[in-house]
């Protein structure tokens, strides 16, 4: 389809963008490899070595043609392949997130048209004073508390505090719920706010006063006179939340419970300026940002008839 | 009076709008019938309560901040105030429909025609899929739609607006209603589709004997497609009447003033056209006699201090100490 076609040129973009910032302008390994005191002929060579010595055009090409093939040679640090490494850490982040992201969205919605349907009532009142609490809240602290009460001692003791020896579906649910509580908490009051300003909006509409003029129970204009006009906003913060709870927030989930997944693989390369899989991280952050944005488009024809995709 | 019971019947209807500044009536003891198969048009500025009273027959007054105070509605009799909400959305789009001013906007965007017009249709004839398409269908045709089996399967927003005013029709009257609503239907098209779908609307009042009321301020519609109408002012009746005496011989001074307001071809030429001087009052602030005083040249002390009452004479009412056509 042609709207993939013109991701090509945005890809390119963010890439060249990435590329300067972290790989143009980014740490200089060649004093880390040397120690003190080097002489200028191991300056140069080690230069060359990594490639340094070579033109921008021709580094950034490379770098382009790593991102096409996947192969991005070898960490610094562990001397594992970073394809490898990715691999092996991704469907683990993808196993941490999903949950917690598919829910605290699903529930978000939910609440927002209960809240939306009783506006003004108390139970409207309720719901959104939650909310509120839920986004005060920084995640550290929910994460600190949720570990205290379902994993500690002090607490419920249900969980293991950290960790991920998941070999099948029962110990994926002791590793994955007290996360997915976490991120639901802080995600939840966000999305219900929103979501519920979406549809009180919608249901201002004159078509929702047609509707009921013609004796539509107000659940069904709910579900079908408000809800699929409403998904257009709905379905673009869900899009574009994506990249960004996949990177930051595995990072911190990843952190706090020792879970080796990608966040924390990008964390410690940060640290310790692991050059091959930030560079990897980086350009499939900028590939999963430009492709979401395209399957949004997507998205957006389905919903509304209006809308072509030109 | 004739004999026969009116269709829909409003006695001493107030509907109250609770707002910031204070508690305003919108609607302040208002009685009208409209008898069975009759055009009876509802004329008056904006904001006078015209919609308001076509919401309050539907009881779709947005509550809060709005409600129905006093008064009492029936439609064959039967009260439509205080009647709970499940009995009444029986009632809505089925025995009373009403077609809304904005065409543009009063259907859903992201739904095909076929699928709004089954939607009524299932919900009050009982018929779906393919038997309620047919209907559907039929209906368009009625309306005046071109190969509505196809026009059925698009997107309000590949219509016109004339065409979106004719499906909002073709869907009122799908349920073979008893009384229609229209809420200014032709205000927001241009003029040439006004009058089609004017024409339309009365075209299958006869076919179908459907009543019907119509809201709106424009006086050439009402004298071309009503048999009655009822004038409003700041959310009273001040005059109701057959059209024929209504326009030859307003007697209200306020509907005379409408009257002497309407561009037409005269036969001295005129420099300006007349208006009535001053502006509506305040709904908050209204005065203690008749609301019309400060703007009429025939008020006196008893007006400015006593509210008229109905004087009811040759099948019209009217609501004024002087009215005109009277010495």
């Amino acid at each position: 389809m042609r709207k993939i076609l013109t991701g090509i040129p945005l890809i390119l973009g963010v890439t060249l963008i990435s590329f300067v910032l972290m790989v143009h302008f980014g740490p200089d390994k060649t004093y880390d490899l040397l120690g003190k005191n080097p002489t200028q002929e191991q300056i140069t060579e080690v230069r060359h070595q990594l490639g340094y010595d070579q033109s921008f055009v021709v580094r950034y090409t490379k770098y382009l043609k790593e991102l096409a093939t996947m192969d991005f040679g070898y960490s610094d640090s562990s001397g594992e392949k970073v394809s490898s490494i990715l691999v092996r850490t991704i469907p683990v982040s993808l196993a941490l997130i999903l949950p917690g992201f598919v829910l605290g969205n699903l529930l978000g919605v939910i609440l927002a048209l209960i809240a939306a349907y009783h506006r003004g009532h108390w139970i409207d009142k309720i719901i959104m004073g939650v909310s509120v609490m839920g986004m005060s809240v920084s995640f550290l602290i929910v994460i600190i508390a949720f570990q205290i009460i379902f994993s500690s001692s002090k607490g419920l003791d249900l969980f293991p505090v950290r960790g991920w020896d998941v070999y099948s579906f029962t110990d994926y649910i002791r590793y994955v719920t007290v996360p997915t509580l976490a991120s639901i908490f802080v995600s939840l009051g966000y999305n219900t706010r929103f979501y519920r300003a979406v549809i009180v909006e919608e249901m201002g509409r004159d078509h929702v006063r047609t509707a009921k003029a013609f004796g539509a129970h107000p659940i069904e204009l709910l579900f079908k006179s408000v809800l699929k006009n409403s998904m257009i906003p709905i379905i673009t913060r869900i899009m574009f939340s994506i990249p960004l709870v996949v990177i930051s927030g595995s990072l911190l989930l990843e952190s706090y419970f020792g879970i080796p997944g990608v966040g924390k693989v990008t964390y410690d390369a940060i640290i310790s300026g692991d050059q091959p899989i930030l560079k990897a991280v980086i350009g499939l952050t900028a590939i999963m940002f430009v492709f979401t944005l395209i399957i949004n488009d997507i998205l957006y024809k389905v919903v509304d008839p209006r809308i072509s995709l030109k | 009076m004739s004999s026969k019971k009116p269709l829909l019947s409003v006695r001493d209807l107030v509907v109250e709008f609770t707002t910031e500044r204070g508690l305003v009536r919108a609607i302040d003891g208002i009685s009208f019938d409209v008898r069975h198969g009759e055009t009876m048009g509802l004329v008056g500025e904006s904001g006078c309560g015209k919609s308001v009273t076509s919401l309050a027959i539907l009881g779709l007054i947005p509550s809060p901040p709005g409600r129905i105070t006093a008064g009492s509605i029936q439609l064959n009799g039967r009260e439509l105030v205080g009647l709970p909400e499940s009995e009444y959305r029986k009632i809505r789009g089925s025995e009373i429909s009403m077609i809304f001013q904005e065409p543009m906007t009063a259907l859903n965007p992201v739904f095909t025609i076929a699928n709004q017009m089954k939607d009524v249709l299932s919900r009050h004839q009982k018929i779906r899929g393919k038997q309620a398409k047919n209907r559907a269908i039929e209906m368009l045709e009625l309306v005046g739609i071109p190969s509505p089996d196809k026009r059925i399967n698009e997107y309000p927003h590949q219509l016109s607006g004339g065409m979106r005013q004719r499906v909002m029709i073709a869907m009122a009257l799908s349920c073979n209603p008893k009384l229609l609503l229209a809420d200014e239907p032709t205000t927001a098209l241009d003029v040439t589709i006004q009058a089609q779908v004017m024409e339309q609307i009365v075209k299958l009042q006869h076919e179908l004997g459907t009543a019907v009321v119509l809201v709106t301020h424009d006086l050439g519609v009402v004298a071309e497609s009503c048999q009655r109408a009822v004038v409003m002012y700041a959310g009273r009746i001040v005059e109701q009447a057959p059209i024929i005496p209504l326009f030859k011989n307003p007697q209200h001074p306020y509907s005379a003033g409408l009257m002497a307001s309407i561009p037409r071809i005269r036969a001295d030429k005129v420099l300006e056209l007349p208006t009535i001087p001053g502006t509506v009052p305040d709904l908050l602030h209204l005065p203690e006699g008749c609301r019309f005083a400060d703007r009429c040249q025939y008020a006196d002390d008893r007006c400015h201090k006593e509210q008229p009452s109905n004087k009811i004479k040759d099948n019209r009412e009217v609501a004024c100490f002087h009215p005109c056509g009277e010495a």
